[in-house]
């Protein structure tokens, strides 16, 4: 069980995480799973300054992701899975990858179109969605931007 | 009454400085404390006053969200507060004191300005335009100068009335009053190592002033 | 692109000088997204002769956004860049979403954990050695030169990276510079830690508040950070209980 946090927030890696979760968790690699990531190389760079010394970063495309999740779960490096968004956590999810697995909710920004739920937690038209298939792929889904915070349900997040 | 002006635009100033305009540590309990020590006529003790409160705020790091005593406002009531009364260890620590606790009243003031300044911040359903960006930072430091100078005159005047009243009865000996203020400080300090230490030369480095503290400037302070 | 690195002096003064009011609207929701958008406007002008170009540009940077305050002219440099390169709105998002974590990260840490305790704990033993006023001087002085120097410099180097900033920042090596600073920061606070314990010795007829001072000292390393709070809390209401007690109570 190398993967210490599953969590989705649009903001990657940055203070909330590093410092939030990770003086928590102590990850030693951060996995970005992102299509458009993956491909950007300039993008790559500036997230990687973030953890500079502390941790390694690696960026794969959703379907890369799902091939070797298996091997990141078998090494022995203490890793944090971040995705941007609902849609790709999802997309990772299909098939019982993540069954059993605590799947984090931590930021997602207003926007147009979008649902608040919490200040940090907003959801828009498809995320729903996501979230549901989440929940039949077997994880077990809950919102929480910081490791001390209360924690909001899927139900809530669903309701409204 | 000229004082209590010019502290309150000191106020003012100090509160801009601190995180809406420029950040040039104008507002440091160091700079302040000296300078309002200088404008009460306790220049030593004002200095005294700003260098502790100084060791105690270093670690409070001055980000924009962070929520920590503020320093600026917060020295002027201090050194005014210890200016009050005859110069005295129990002077020092009523005025670094009532400082802090003044700087955690004037962070909620800051951090419900910064709840006010989103009324006037983009919202997905409108986009600001360039007169709207410059009118909300123009009502931002206003209001910032504002808070900060209401501030400072009410602390001001509390402080006038603070000092004479809490210092006079004061029960602790002189050694021990000051023995008290030093320990929050060593405590800052060990806080503030804690970033930046840890390795066995940054240790030697410690050691190294640590040394040359004790002998060369032990007592000066 | 030689025509667009020529960006007029005037332009770049007018950027430099906004750039010092980032933080000026700083608000939850968007932070410092406002004062962005204001320091970008002269840049904005510059490029976008269309108003209705203008109008999306400045509305795009008025956005959430955040970062150190010194660093973000890293950001107004690299986005500047994007603008006059006519670069789509997709990727000026992407490249302000990509660097709102890691100048936030770094300044906290080359600025607020390292430059500014420097300079306080240089212009402190300056102030106790010599004079408070020259040690006030010293401590603006040097500070800001230091402040100065790098927002105009962040702003050339974000100028001339676009979005190759992530890798420029890195062969910077701002990392190593901050370990250089914080060493300094070491010696000093050993230096302040000394004043400090000898001060307390001198005035005390025990060795008993020193030894305490010892103590303090290591129970602030032990517990890192979070001692901070309830030490200044304990102080505040320290005294406010002893002057009540002296007041109140027959002692």
């Amino acid at each position: 069980m190398s993967i210490r946090l599953f969590r989705v927030d649009e903001r990657l890696i940055h203070g909330q995480v590093v410092i939030g979760w990770g003086r928590r968790l102590h990850p030693r690699r951060y996995l970005v799973v992102d299509d458009a990531l993956a491909g950007s190389d300039w993008e790559q760079d500036l997230y990687r300054l973030a953890v500079e010394d502390e941790a390694e970063v690696e960026f794969l495309g959703v379907d890369d992701a799902r091939a070797s999740l298996a091997d990141y779960e078998a090494d022995a490096v203490p890793t944090v899975v971040l995705t941007r968004d609902l849609a790709s956590m999802s997309r990772l999810s299909e098939g019982g990858l993540l069954d059993g697995r605590s799947v984090n909710v931590g930021g997602l920004h207003p926007g147009a179109g979008r649902r608040p739920v919490r200040g940090w937690l907003n959801l828009g038209p498809d995320d729903a969605s996501h979230l549901r298939s989440l929940v039949a792929a077997g994880a077990d889904v809950e919102g929480r931007d910081l490791p001390d915070s209360p924690v909001v349900g899927v139900d809530e997040m669903l309701a409204s | 009454m000229t004082d209590v002006l010019l502290l309150t635009l000191v106020g003012g100033v100090v509160a801009v400085d601190g995180v809406a305009a420029v950040q040039s540590m104008l507002s440091r309990p160091l700079v302040v404390g000296w300078a309002v020590g200088m404008v009460v006529g306790a220049p030593m003790l004002g200095a005294q006053v700003g260098i502790l409160l100084e060791i105690y705020l270093l670690v409070a790091i001055p980000s924009g969200g962070g929520r920590h005593p503020e320093g600026g406002t917060a020295a002027v009531v201090a050194v005014v507060a210890a200016a009050a009364v005859a110069p005295s260890p129990s002077a020092l620590a009523v005025g670094v004191a009532g400082g802090l606790g003044w700087g955690w009243l004037a962070a909620m003031s800051q951090s419900a300005l910064r709840h006010w300044n989103e009324r006037r911040a983009d919202t997905p359903e409108h986009h600001l335009d360039a007169s709207e960006v410059a009118r909300a930072q123009a009502a931002g430091l206003g209001l910032d100068f504002v808070r900060g100078a209401g501030l400072t005159l009410v602390g001001v005047l509390a402080a006038r009335w603070i000092g004479p009243a809490l210092v006079p009865g004061w029960p602790v000996g002189r050694g021990e009053t000051y023995a008290l203020m030093a320990l929050g400080a060593l405590t800052s300090l060990g806080v503030l190592l804690r970033g930046v230490a840890g390795t066995r030369g940054r240790a030697v480095l410690f050691g190294v002033g640590l040394t040359a503290g004790a002998l060369l400037l032990g007592g000066s302070a | 692109m030689t025509a667009l690195a020529r960006l007029p002096v005037g332009v770049r003064l007018a950027v430099l000088a906004r750039s010092l009011l980032v933080q000026a609207a700083w608000n939850y929701r968007t932070m410092m997204g406002t004062g962005m958008a204001f320091a970008l406007v002269p840049v904005l002008r510059h490029v976008h002769g269309e108003a209705r170009a203008f109008d999306d540009a400045v509305a795009r940077h008025a956005t959430l956004f955040n970062a150190h305050p010194y660093l973000a002219s890293f950001a107004i440099g690299a986005l500047a860049r994007l603008e006059a390169e006519g670069a789509d709105g997709d990727t000026i998002e992407r490249l302000r979403a990509a660097l709102r974590g890691p100048l936030g990260a770094m300044g906290d840490r080359l600025v607020w954990a390292a430059w500014l305790p420097m300079c306080a704990l240089l212009g402190i033993l300056v102030s106790a050695a010599v004079a408070p006023a020259a040690g006030v001087a010293l401590f603006l002085v040097v500070y800001n030169l230091g402040q100065i120097a790098l927002r105009a410099w962040g702003f050339e180097i974000g100028w001339s990276a676009g979005t190759e900033l992530g890798r420029r920042l890195r062969e910077l090596r701002l990392t190593r510079e901050t370990r250089r600073i914080e060493a300094a920061v070491c010696l000093l606070a050993g230096a302040v830690s000394g004043t400090l314990l000898t001060s307390v010795a001198a005035v005390s007829s025990s060795t008993l508040p020193a030894l305490a001072g010892i103590v303090a000292l290591l129970a602030g390393y032990a517990v890192g950070p979070r001692a901070w709070r309830p030490t200044a809390w304990i102080v505040t209401l320290g005294v406010g209980a002893i002057a009540l007690a002296g007041r109140l109570l027959p002692l």
